[in-house]
């Protein structure tokens, strides 16, 4: 359950049962600065120490048991080539059992010993997660909370997120797994390898560059906007397109990686292309044949890219270690298909 | 106990036992006393109702100048957006409002008048907390996939939570005191509302459509939502206006009410099924919003005095104002986002509902 939160709908449940009463809950200081990475020594030698937003967290040797918990972690530590004893359920995206596709695909292929998969909780599982003797736990996107980072920290030494909860980029996400398991090497050679991947992915798709988006999720009586600095909008923007100057321009100031926008204002948010996020082909229809839907430029210039599906949502929001290379070509098609429409519009 | 026409104590207000005093209570007057001024007031009312209406399609978060607002009934044009807006978002908006308003402030006042309750309200007492449960699991659990299909659950929900609610305040001593069915309602309804969160945690894509269930919103809703609707807010609403006479015959207490000839069950059960027929249809249409129920059959009788065929009407009138106004401010607050409706009637019937309970003038039905 802890996957809701990565795609936003918990905060959104919450966010609009309290309203506006309640603020951001502000784990962090502002975020205008890029996350630091994680301060370590460069060498792979332990002791580690890494500062993050709950504490510092010192690793006095190798782990031996790694737990994951939050999104991410657990493919950036196999990718890394350590296997965690344990990691989360994650209901959105996985299958019946709360494993990712591209986690059950690398697993299965490398003939690796499929991890244990925590209860499917708000809340961290501390009995489960202490039940899986641990000497890491690492949390680098997640939303534990100060009171849980103690209890966790009692198990084994706890790496939480640096700043923000469920704001961490994907990349320092990596980076951060990477210092944690002493191999920042390979998460600085991974980074390069992904990095490669998007670049080629960008050239072979000339028509992205400097086309501006808007990425979105329409939910019947409310409309989301993510900010420039979620994940999945910054990893979008690393195909080479540019965050739509109208996405700033309506934000209001919260600290939050999203904000909700009027239904009546939605033709106020232009861009070249627009990306859609629905969990279903049903409810994607039902929001682009709506009237507020018909007031956007983008629709009523087919320059959608509606990115329908669970697991491919899941893949994209935001991508990790594994999952980037799993759900890329499928994406990159879809915002081609949007950004050509945008070109002959 | 004899009957006397000295000031009760609030003891006696909030006992059902001071039924048989109750005669006084009819005869107690609201602000317009004679017939001609009632009339004339409900004339005035429907006049601000209208320009609430119209304030509410000419405002929104987006800000759009009259001449466009008229522009878009006199000279509709399907490519400009703020016609688009004003035809296909804030007109229908405008009348599920109307309906809605009208149907929740005619529940709360057939619910007060039934129970003989002052804090009765279809939000406090768990009834729209029964519908949307009963709406979410429909949806979940059944496949329901439009709102003609979502009345029936809702219904349904709204008609268990009535009766447990009921059930459950009238235990122990004492019987149903205004108090207790208060406490014993919103026991219930905020047990209701956890299970709908908890269905709607359970299920990611019922949690991302579904997620006015857990509060009332009027953004969104087209003209299907109208049109589907429509039909069951009129007989909700003619159920209620027709239990008008059995209401003013109940408040003299049941046995007083069949001495003078009252079906007493006959009036219970049309008042009853008003209650659900209006509260779920709403429900329906809208999801949860709080309040309305509450706080609009008191101003109604404050101004009208306590005969329910003036009460209702006037409930008719006063909900969408208070709904619509309500509405209009959760848009323009938040701009450019907005505030769900549900929020804003809370906001302001909470601090009503305090006042309600601790004012003795007021519980007096």
């Amino acid at each position: 359950m802890r996957s809701l939160h990565r795609t936003l709908l918990l905060p959104l449940l919450t966010l609009s049962l309290v309203a506006a009463a309640c603020g951001n809950d502000d784990d962090a200081s502002d975020t205008s600065s890029p996350a630091p990475v994680a301060e370590a020594t460069s060498t792979s030698a332990f002791p580690v120490t890494i500062e993050h937003a709950l504490g510092t967290t010192e690793i006095p040797e190798a782990p031996e048991r790694v737990v994951t918990w939050g999104w991410g972690s657990t493919d950036a530590a196999i990718a890394l080539g350590v296997v965690p004893v344990a990691m989360p359920h994650q209901a959105y995206g996985g299958d019946e059992e709360g494993v990712l596709p591209w986690v059950r695909e690398r697993i299965e292929a490398e003939g690796l010993e499929m991890p244990e998969v925590l209860p499917d909780s708000q809340e961290a599982p501390i009995e489960a997660i202490a039940a899986a003797r641990p000497d890491l736990i690492i949390a680098v996107y997640s939303g534990i909370t100060e009171a849980e980072y103690e209890l966790l920290s009692q198990i084994a030494p706890t790496v939480a997120y640096p700043e923000q909860a469920w704001s961490t980029p994907w990349r320092d996400t990596i980076e951060i797994v990477g210092e944690a398991l002493g191999r920042p090497d390979e998460a600085d050679a991974l980074l390069a390898d992904i990095d490669a991947e998007i670049a080629a992915k960008g050239e072979e798709h000339p028509e992205l560059a400097g086309k501006t988006v808007a990425m979105v999720w329409a939910t019947p009586d409310t409309f989301y906007v993510y900010k420039p600095d979620d994940a999945r909008v910054e990893f979008t923007l690393d195909l080479g397109l540019e965050s739509a100057p109208s996405v700033e321009e309506l934000a209001d100031g919260d600290e939050t990686f999203y904000y909700t926008l009027s239904l009546e204002r939605l033709g106020d948010l232009t861009s070249d292309v627009l990306v859609s996020y629905a969990d279903t082909e049903e409810s994607s229809q039902t929001f682009l044949s709506s009237p507020a839907a018909q007031t956007m430029p983008q629709v009523r210039a087919g320059t959608v890219a509606e990115v329908i599906g669970t697991e491919f949502i899941a893949a994209v929001s935001p991508p990790t270690a594994l999952s980037l290379t799993w759900g890329l070509d499928e994406y990159v098609e879809i915002l081609a298909a949007a950004a050509q429409a945008a070109d002959g519009a | 106990m004899a009957v006397t026409l000295e000031p009760r104590t609030d003891d006696d207000t909030l006992s059902p036992r001071a039924a048989p005093q109750r005669t006084r209570a009819v005869v107690g007057r609201g602000v317009l006393s004679s017939g001609w001024a009632k009339g004339g007031g409900v004339g005035v009312a429907v006049g601000v109702l209208v320009v609430v209406a119209f304030a509410s399609v000419a405002y929104g978060s987006k800000t759009i100048d009259l001449g466009t607002v008229v522009d878009a009934f006199v000279a509709y044009d399907g490519t400009n957006n703020d016609h688009l807006i004003i035809r296909s978002l804030r007109v229908p908006r405008t009348l599920v409002g109307l309906g809605v308003g009208a149907a929740l402030g005619l529940a709360g006042a057939v619910m007060q008048g039934v129970t003989r309750n002052p804090l009765a309200d279809p939000g406090i007492f768990g009834v729209e907390a029964g519908a949307a449960l009963a709406v979410v699991v429909g949806i979940y659990v059944f496949g329901v996939g439009s709102l003609t299909g979502y009345v029936w659950f809702a219904f349904a929900g709204a008609g268990v939570a009535s009766v447990v609610v009921y059930g459950l305040g009238s235990l122990g001593r004492g019987g149903a005191t205004p108090v207790k069915l208060a406490l014993a309602g919103a026991a219930m309804a905020a047990l209701l509302s956890s299970l709908t969160s908890a269905v709607l945690i359970i299920d990611i894509a019922t949690l991302d459509q579904f997620r006015f269930w857990a509060v009332g919103s009027l953004a969104g809703r087209d003209g299907q939502v109208v049109r589907q609707v429509a039909p069951f807010l009129t007989v909700g609403v003619l159920l209620a206006l027709a239990s008008g006479r059995g209401l003013n015959t109940l408040a003299l207490g049941d046995d007083v009410a069949r001495s003078l000839g009252q079906r007493v069950h006959l009036a219970r059960a049309t008042s009853g099924l008003a209650v659900i027929v209006c509260s779920g249809a709403a429900v329906a249409a809208a999801g949860p919003v709080g309040f309305i129920g509450l706080t609009i059959p008191h101003v109604a009788r404050a101004i009208s005095g306590p005969d329910y065929r003036w009460v209702l009407p006037w409930s008719i009138v006063l909900g969408p104002i208070l709904l619509l106004g309500a509405d209009i401010v959760g848009r323009v607050v938040a701009r450019p986002g907005e505030l769900q409706v549900g929020i804003v009637t809370a906001f302001i019937g909470a601090p009503f509902f305090i006042a309600l309970v601790r004012r003795r003038k007021l519980a007096e039905l």
